[in-house]
């Protein structure tokens, strides 16, 4: 079974944790306002799973950690994992 | 009995302990220590099974469960597998795929015909005429099976467990004795894996006669055995290598599954058959069995032999049966050259006949086809095809092949290492090993004990290397020199098509060109075309032939036909050690012992355990429900309802975070108060709700589904960091309990348990105080679900069962009854009240069902405000009504409404009696026939139709009279 | 309403273990410890809080310190700690009573089932249910994993020649948790009490 090394909790098996999605931003007000409902329904809907270094909510179960997790998805080999407040500044203003 | 061999030091049967047990209904005699097939061919028995699809007789083969000649089942087990099953005395098996037992197998005559079924003939056959195919399906079920399934049989919990080491190594041969002590030495922890019941390996069978390897094995095991942090695990196989180094370890007690940070594959090579006319007879068996009866178990594997090899172990072969006083009639070497080596020349000097530049092109069956009585010679042109006129006879009952082997690596490609095909050794060798995987020995396509052990000492090094624990030298890799171990293509064709290539599937050459022609050209195609390599073995004797086969038809190389994917399990798991002990996690709320003395009917809400209703004297399940619900009308009812999602959300930013989340408005909610939630996704589609209490300026105490919760809690701390807001948020769900009494006397029972004043000025229809209630903490809620007076009680769970027996004991005046599961279903539907996930799906916004109220749109914004937007503008597809149905039974959920050939819609709750004397349901239905009065036809069970008719909701008191009661 | 009242209208969750069942034998010991006092606090201000009270609180996350006056503090989070008292008369009220209205922490209401493990068989015990080599971690650190599928702490403590174990779960599964170690003790106390063959 995969390990993962959770940023807090150290390597753990795969079946302590949780996967949450693709690591987005959450688009502000504004810019909700301004898109037009096709491009809101591309937010909602859609994600991008093109081959290459995604960039990962995990939860660690028993201790109700969230991190983020890099992972080549074309391997499953993950690169790095680190909280949320330790995430590069541009990863949150991401539109 | 037939006799054994004399004694031996170092054979693994002990002659001291004689053992009975029962093959087919006949009683045997065998030793400790003799596996089934060991002990059945020591006494003489020569028929061990029937094959597959022709049922041709079947005899020893490999003696290592490569093969499954002998497959037998005791009634309670199936899929036994005589090579490894241990006798003992009271064993009493029976070979499977019989009809009528091995001897007189009725189905024997299918290996006369069996020229009507060639390769795939189940694809083109039993079509037409089409009523007969259920037929000839059950026929073929019969037919077809390997063993029967006892449903009776008992299933053990098993002792699964986890381990941990540093380096596994699997096989303990003498290059994994010696990759083991290497890196154990170097300080690792060393777990090593032997599928046997001893260690030694080939050092026990093929090297067995030289006279220094006893000693040898002796010392490497006592040196094994010395070594503290090294720990060897016999008949255990290693099943299956998974990511990140974990290995499934399995044993006849249980799976370890177990965490290593490197693995050595020390494995060995299977030693593959040659293709001839009746290779399959029993008699026929590989050298490397007729070694291991010959040492391990003292059984003569024949009494006169005929050995078929293209290498030096054959010939080292034929000096074993030499000192073992068994007599060799022929040697017959595929290659014209013969063999050069010191055992070359020590067979010479005997009085063995050689024959060389020959091969074994049909070995001729006894009077009863269960035996071989001699074999036919021919001798090979140079392109080494039988030249059919040069042919003789000899009288033989054993044909012994040595021709070639191929790598045990079936684990080791799981680990991730890819081979390539060697000329030079004639096997797949490593060509790449992911990080921490090392091969040693034969695995790795290194023949000579010597070399053998230096490679499994330098895998042990460099693995303690990799892991930091060894910094000396690393002793180079030992190179193959000399001829190829494995003769390049043992494979002649015979116009009597029962030269086999797969003995678990019956496949003979013929087949192969078969489908080839077809055109199953490619190396995953033949496969399931002619299912070679997909039988009991999964082709350990098998798929290298097969690719050899396929390689010359395509004129192709082996590196070009390439394999197919190899995957777990080894050798077969059963079911029972891969459940282990079967966790399946139960949760219950404090007052479950309390609900059994009351003779509550549990059942099973998600992970909960919960009282459904209180069977009441012999009252049937719908009449207690019926009364528990009545009683609540009338006068109090209590229900624990414990299972809730209770959650804490504290903190500047507390209102302005359940704003975001919710759909409704907080940031002005009275301390004191609460109101009902609705909280949506990013789609606008519901996924909780509950109630919102507010306890303190920055503290909110809210409630959530009881399934729902934990994954809410989740996504709520997800929330708070991607809204960087300044939140703490505790699920407190298992940590306090809560309980529900409701119904007219609520007030009165609970008033005199608490400091609290229940006056209606004081605690209003949606107030929520903290108090004292039964001498203990705790926090009150009147809320209406059930539609009636009601408060709502949390303590915390330590107190639970005080609180609820006082409550009853106060309540008994009034005739107090505990209500469960079912009533306060019944109940709330009677309001018209919806549950989430019941009457809710993946789809439904709220404005689908009349909850347009809780959606403020005015808001900046809130998780799913865009989506709602959306959806808002769109017209109704449908939306939730209820429904007064024309009769009390026949109704479920999930009943279509129809209209002709249109569905309009499904019902989503239904009860058929109710404490309003009339059956009634929620349904979504399309929004033109949603009007009130509009009848409607539900399609019932069985497809019978029944009308129903839409009505307002709620069904029980509309203007909520009950639930503000105020007196 | 007094201490002693309070005790006895209160129940453990794991009370079966208590009744007949035989929770010690040679090789694991399993002792219900859930009636001891535990409370919790939580927020950016409960580690100062806490430090003015008195409490010598954990530096780092998931350490734990003994309480002066009896019991434990368990860092259970970068602003969580977790108090337990070392005996049933111990009470932590007079902390959680004195959290002030306006804080920038809140009080965590901790109901968690407790078990100790004891014994040469603990380790054994873990490994048919949890998948963590606890043989490799260090004392008085807790640790958050599953126990045959339940999510527990974990608190290998020093003790004498072998470590033992506290356990903190969800109450809701104590019974379930409890009878489930339970059985695998007894399997592992029947084991080391047959003579070795």
């Amino acid at each position: 079974m995969k390990i993962i090394h959770c940023p807090v909790n150290g390597p753990r098996p795969l079946q302590e944790f949780y996967f949450g999605g693709q690591l987005r931003a959450v688009p502000t007000s504004e810019q909700v306002a301004a898109m037009t409902d096709a491009e809101w329904s591309d937010y909602a809907f859609n994600r991008d799973g093109s081959p290459g270094i995604q960039k990962e909510w995990w939860y660690h179960t028993p201790s109700g950690t969230w991190f983020i997790a890099e992972r080549d998805i074309v391997t499953d080999g993950f690169v790095r994992t680190y909280l949320f407040d330790q995430a590069d500044q541009e990863s949150h203003n991401d539109g | 009995m037939a006799e054994r061999l004399p004694y031996r030091e170092g054979e693994w049967i002990d002659r001291t302990q004689p053992v009975t047990f029962h093959f087919e209904g006949v009683a045997y005699e065998g030793f400790q220590g003799d596996s089934l097939s060991s002990a059945l061919w020591g006494a003489g028995l020569r028929v061990l099974g029937r094959s597959f699809k022709y049922h041709r007789p079947r005899g020893l083969y490999s003696l290592a469960g490569h093969d499954v000649n002998l497959l037998v089942e005791d009634g309670e087990r199936t899929n036994l597998r005589g090579d490894f099953l241990p006798i003992a005395d009271g064993l009493d098996v029976r070979a499977v795929n019989t009809a009528g037992g091995l001897k007189r197998d009725r189905l024997q005559m299918i290996d006369r015909f069996g020229s009507l079924m060639p390769v795939g003939f189940y694809y083109k056959a039993f079509h037409t005429p089409r009523s007969l195919f259920p037929f000839y399906e059950n026929q073929m079920r019969k037919i077809a099976g390997l063993g029967k399934i006892n449903p009776e049989a008992l299933c053990r919990p098993s002792p699964k467990d986890y381990a941990f080491c540093d380096l596994l190594v699997t096989g303990a041969g003498p290059s994994g004795l010696a990759a083991a002590i290497a890196a154990a030495e170097a300080g690792l922890r060393v777990v090593l894996a032997e599928e046997q019941p001893q260690a030694g390996g080939s050092l026990q069978t093929q090297h067995a006669r030289a006279p220094q390897t006893a000693e040898q094995v002796q010392q490497l095991i006592r040196r094994a055995s010395e070594l503290e942090n090294l720990e060897l695990r016999c008949c255990t196989q290693v099943a299956g290598y998974y990511s990140d180094h974990w290995a499934a370890l399995v044993d006849e007690r249980r799976l370890t599954k177990l965490r290593t940070r490197a693995a050595v594959f020390a494995s060995g090579c299977i030693e593959q058959p040659a293709v001839f006319q009746n290779n399959d007879l029993p008699g026929v068996m590989l050298g490397s069995a007729a070694q291991r009866l010959i040492y391990l178990y003292r059984v003569a594997p024949c009494q006169r032999a005929v050995i078929l090899t293209a290498n030096a172990e054959g010939y080292r072969l034929a000096l074993d049966f030499v000192e073992a006083g068994i007599p060799v009639v022929a040697l017959v070497d595929l290659r014209h050259d013969g063999e050069s080596s010191e055992w070359g020349r020590l067979v010479e000097e005997s009085d063995i006949e050689i024959f060389r530049g020959h091969t074994v092109h049909e070995a001729q069956p006894g009077p009863s086809g269960h035996s071989v009585r001699g074999v036919v010679l021919c001798p090979l042109d140079g392109d080494g095809h039988p030249d059919a006129i040069g042919h003789l006879k000899l009288d033989c009952d054993g044909v012994i092949m040595s021709v070639g082997w191929a790598p045990n690596v079936d684990v080791a490609y799981q680990a991730g290492v890819r081979f390539t095909y060697s000329d030079q050794v004639g096997q797949l060798v490593p060509k790449e090993c992911p990080p921490g995987v090392f091969l040693a020995g034969r695995a790795a396509g290194i023949f000579d004990l010597e070399n053998q052990m230096d490679s499994g000492r330098r895998a042990g090094l460099q693995a303690a290397a990799l892991l930091d624990s060894y910094d000396g030298v690393i002793p180079p890799a030992p190179i193959h020199r000399g001829p190829p171990p494995s003769h390049a293509f043992p494979i002649f064709p015979h116009k009597g098509k029962k030269n086999f290539v797969d003995l678990d599937e019956d496949l003979h050459l013929v087949d192969f060109k078969n489908a080839h022609h077809e055109g199953f050209d490619n190396i995953e195609l033949i496969k399931r075309y002619t299912t070679v390599g997909m039988g009991p073995t999964q082709g350990k004797l098998a798929n290298t032939n097969a690719i050899r086969i396929l390689a010359r038809l395509n004129g192709k190389t082996i590196n070009e036909t390439g394999t197919t994917v190899s995957r777990p399990f080894h050798h077969p798991v059963s079911l029972e050690k891969l459940a282990g002990r079967r966790f399946h996690p139960q949760r219950r709320t404090p007052l479950h012992t309390l609900h059994q003395e009351l003779g509550a009917e549990m059942i099973h809400a998600g992970a909960w355990l919960r009282a459904e209703y209180y069977r009441d004297g012999a009252s049937a399940r719908a009449d207690c429900i019926l009364h528990e619900a009545r009683q609540v009308r009338h006068s109090v009812g209590l229900i624990d309802v414990s299972t809730l999602g209770k959650l804490q959300i504290s903190g500047p930013d507390a209102a302005r975070f359940l704003e975001t989340i919710y759909t409704g408005n907080f940031s002005d909610q009275p301390i004191g108060r609460l109101q009902y939630a609705v909280g949506c996704d990013e789609l606008g589609v519901i996924i909780e709700d509950g109630v919102v209490a507010r306890v303190g300026e920055e503290h909110f105490y809210v409630t959530a589904t009881s399934s729902g919760v934990a994954a809410f809690y989740r996504d709520l701390k997800r929330w708070a960091l991607l809204l960087r807001m300044r939140v703490e948020l505790i699920n407190a769900t298992g940590h306090l309990a809560a309980v529900n009494l409701a119904g007219p006397q609520a007030r009165k029972v609970l008033t005199k348990l608490t400091d609290l004043s229940l006056a209606p000025e004081d605690f209003r229809y949606l107030d929520v105080h903290r108090g004292c209630v039964a001498g203990l903490d705790a926090l009150v809620m009147r809320i209406g679900f059930v539609g009636e007076l009601g408060f709502e009680i949390h303590v915390p769970t330590s107190g639970a069962q005080h609180l609820w027996r006082t409550l009853m004991e106060a309540g008994a005046a009034q005739g107090i009854r505990p209500f469960g599961v079912e009533a306060q279903r019944l109940l709330r539907l009677e309001k018209g009240h919806l549950i989430v996930g019941q009457d809710t799906d993946a789809l439904t916004h709220p404005y689908e069902v009349g909850l347009d109220w809780a959606v403020k749109e005015e808001k900046p914004y809130f998780v799913g405000a865009r989506s709602l937007q959306i959806l808002r503008k769109q017209p109704r597809e449908r939306t939730l009504i209820g429904l007064v149905l024309s009769q009390d039974h026949g109704v479920e959920e999930c009943h279509l409404i129809v209209e002709g050939e249109r569905m309009l819609g499904r019902i989503t709750s239904v009860a058929h009696r109710t404490t309003l004397g009339m059956p009634i349901a929620l349904a979504f239905v399309h929004p033109d026939r949603a009007r009130e009065g509009t009848e409607l036809q539900i399609c019932g069970t069985g497809g019978v139709p029944i009308s129903a008719r839409v009505v307002p909701l709620p069904f029980y008191d509309p203007d909520g009279l009950r639930q503000k009661l105020k007196d | 309403m007094n201490r002693s009242e309070s005790v006895s209208i209160r129940q453990s969750p794991l009370q079966f273990l208590a009744a007949g069942a035989v929770a010690t034998n040679r090789a694991v010991g399993l002792a219900d410890l859930s009636l001891l006092e535990k409370w919790g606090v939580k927020g950016p201000g409960a580690a100062s809080w806490l430090a003015e009270r008195g409490v010598e609180i954990p530096q780092t996350i998931y350490a734990s310190r003994p309480l002066s006056e009896g019991g434990l503090v368990v860092r259970v989070g970068s602003d969580e700690f977790f108090l337990e008292a070392g005996q049933l008369d111990q009470s932590l009220a007079s902390l959680g009573d004195s959290v002030p209205a306006a804080a920038d922490f809140t009080p965590v209401i901790r109901e968690d089932a407790a078990l100790l493990i004891t014994g040469c068989g603990g380790l054994d015990l873990f490994a048919q249910t949890c998948g963590h080599p606890l043989q490799q971690s260090p004392m008085d650190q807790i640790i958050f994993t599953r126990v045959a599928g339940v999510s527990c702490g974990i608190l290998p403590q020093s003790s004498g020649e072998e470590p033992q174990y506290r356990v903190w779960f969800d109450p809701s599964y104590a019974v379930y948790l409890g009878e489930t170690l339970l059985q695998i003790a007894s399997e592992l106390g029947e084991a080391a009490s047959e003579p070795s063959v």
